[in-house]
């Protein structure tokens, strides 16, 4: 991914999130990841992915 | 529960029989021995004696009460426990009864976001299940017990007090003239979920509640729709909760709902919070006509289960031994299996075919049965009942995605049980062959299969069976095999879609229970090695040498 693509979805999330309220965030986010998750269509992939956000959010 | 001024079993659809307790010459050999004594005269408790009476073992059956259970309880009876009933002689008045079904349809803010099909075929005997209310079961499987000279049943007969030593127990019997004691080799606890014998026994089920709550609801209603489970989340009527409904005969409905955490169980079961859940409910799903409240009850989803299913001569079987979640339809098909395991097995080694350590399978197997249930009904209780942030959030995207990506439907799909594989149970051999691609396991159901006519289920003995496909291997082992095995041999060609389906070359077998489950399986099979096989698997191997 280029890093003007990188800088588009972030983007994109940020602003789609700010439309909903706190609680109804959680579950947008939840819904782009069974979306994504089922473009990618690789479970190792998406076990990563699912992974290395956790790892990140304990350091 | 019923309407005010109806009576327990004062029903709209259903005649409750009225039992008395042991009067006349029953009462002159009260104290008599019995080798198998069997508490409760629930379907459990009914199907473990039928299956012993299968084996020529007689037992007695004592329940406290003078009917059946009151109200439709367990409504959904699963392929497995067709063929369970059929081995009990009873399946026909159950065929002609039930509603057979393999659709369910799921809604989640009233639109449909899925509709599945349960597994089935041509090649299948039975649909994947059939609804039919539990007092219908009672009486199905008790015209077969009345009819069965082996069995003898004392109603209104209360379990009191019992004494175990290693080789049987002393029970003690109280019935509206006196208390007696008697003897029995052997215990069948099927006395359900609040089991009598489990607390004089102290022991204790052990596990995890789930929070959600639901109240069932039967009515009479004349609705068209065809038998398929309905699921509603998130409905109109029951705003972030979940509402099940069911098709059963005699116009009858089940509907169930989940209570809300702020409703108190006390508020929920009062008939006219019934009335008014179950008036909304039918708003929802466009029933406009009149309709009869018949019978509710509350429960709560749990996975409990003892650590072990045996105490001495006891065994605690069906909902005395473990409590599952009803989502998936468990309960009641979990315990026929338990039922009918030990019944062949402790009627085997009653009339000597087997050895005693036959009976130390019998935890492994259905104890294991009971936490592979509780692994998926856990899932499906998580779906219906998310009790955590995490579970709620996914399930709620889950939903509200699948109105538009039908893959997020599946997630709702509840995947209704298939029975569990004895792969580690002592009562299989160890299979040798693993490279058998495609066939059935050991310790998996053998599946059935059409053949020229009939079916492949037909043919399988009462005992053992030794499933061959050559017809010289099946001479051989004619001629070897000892009078006093209880094996029926059953030759299907080869080649052929029947051998296709076991995976089979023509030198294969399979060696299947007297429950249908296989045994030991060889891709190139001799009668010597069978035969050793069915003397490890009845626990025979010694006294045949």
């Amino acid at each position: 991914m280029n890093p003007a693509d990188v800088e588009s979805t972030y983007e994109l999330l940020a602003t789609h999130i700010d439309r909903f309220d706190e609680s109804k965030a959680s579950v947008y986010l939840a819904k782009v990841a069974l979306l994504m998750a089922n473009e990618i269509d690789n479970m190792d992939t998406i076990r990563n992915c699912i992974a290395a956000a956790a790892q990140s959010m304990d350091g | 529960m019923r309407p005010k001024g109806r009576t327990d079993t004062d029903s709209i659809y259903f005649k409750y029989p009225y039992f008395d307790g042991p009067f006349g010459n029953q009462r002159t050999a009260l104290t008599t021995p019995t080798q198998v004594a069997i508490i409760g005269a629930g379907p459990i408790g009914m199907a473990a004696a039928l299956s012993l009476a299968q084996e020529g073992i007689s037992s007695l059956i004592i329940d406290k009460k003078s009917t059946f259970n009151d109200g439709s309880r367990a409504i959904c009876v699963s392929r497995s426990s067709f063929y369970i009933l059929e081995r009990l002689g009873a399946v026909a008045s159950f065929l002609e009864k039930s509603l057979a079904w393999t659709t369910g349809r799921t809604f989640y803010k009233g639109k449909q976001i899925l509709e599945f099909h349960m597994p089935d075929s041509a090649d299948e005997k039975y649909r994947p299940m059939y609804n039919l209310q539990q007092q219908y079961i009672e009486q199905f499987l008790w015209d077969a017990i009345d009819a069965n000279p082996l069995i003898e049943t004392r109603w209104q007969s209360q379990l009191t007090g019992i004494q175990t030593t290693n080789k049987s127990a002393q029970l003690t019997v109280q019935d509206p003239l006196e208390q007696y004691t008697l003897q029995a080799d052997y215990v069948l606890a099927c006395d359900g979920a609040r089991s009598t014998v489990r607390s004089l026994c102290n022991h204790r089920l052990k596990g995890e509640n789930f929070e959600g709550r639901y109240v069932i609801a039967d009515i009479k209603m004349d609705h068209d729709y065809p038998t398929i489970r309905r699921a509603l989340f998130d409905p109109e009527c029951r705003p972030n909760g979940t509402v099940l409904i069911h098709k059963q005969p005699d116009n009858i409905w089940r509907i169930d709902y989940q209570l809300r955490d702020d409703e108190s169980e006390e508020g929920a079961l009062k008939e006219s919070a019934v009335r008014r859940s179950v008036e909304l409910v039918l708003k929802d799903i466009n029933y406009t006509g009149p309709w009869e409240l018949e019978w509710w009850s509350v429960y709560s989803a749990n996975t409990l289960a003892l650590d072990d299913y045996r105490d001495g001569p006891v065994f605690f079987v069906g909902d005395s031994a473990h409590i599952v979640p009803i989502f998936g339809v468990r309960g009641l098909n979990n315990g026929l299996a338990d039922a009918i395991n030990i019944g062949w097995k402790l009627g085997w080694v009653l009339n000597g075919k087997a050895g005693n350590a036959l009976l130390n399978s019998y935890t492994p197997e259905r104890r294991g049965a009971t936490l592979d249930v509780f692994a998926n009904a856990t899932k499906s209780a998580r779906f219906m009942t998310p009790n955590t942030p995490g579970w709620r959030i996914m399930r709620d995207a889950a939903l509200s995605l699948a109105l538009t990506h039908p893959f997020a439907g599946e997630l709702a799909n509840p995947r209704q049980m298939t029975p569990y594989v004895y792969a580690d149970s002592p009562a299989v051999e160890p299979s040798f062959n693993n490279d058998i691609d495609n066939s059935p396991v050991v310790g998996a159901v053998v599946p059935d299969t059409k053949l020229d006519s009939g079916y492949l289920s037909d043919q399988l003995g009462d005992g053992f069976t030794v499933l061959c496909f050559d017809d010289a291997l099946a001479h051989e082992l004619t001629q070897a095999c000892p009078k006093s095995y209880d094996i029926k041999i059953v030759t299907l060609p080869y080649p052929s879609s029947q051998a296709d389906l076991f995976s089979a070359q023509q030198q294969s077998a399979y060696l299947i229970r007297p429950d249908l489950y296989i045994a030991a399986r060889w891709q190139h099979a001799n009668a010597k090695a069978i035969l050793t096989s069915y003397r490890k698997v009845t626990f025979t191997l010694e006294d045949a040498t």
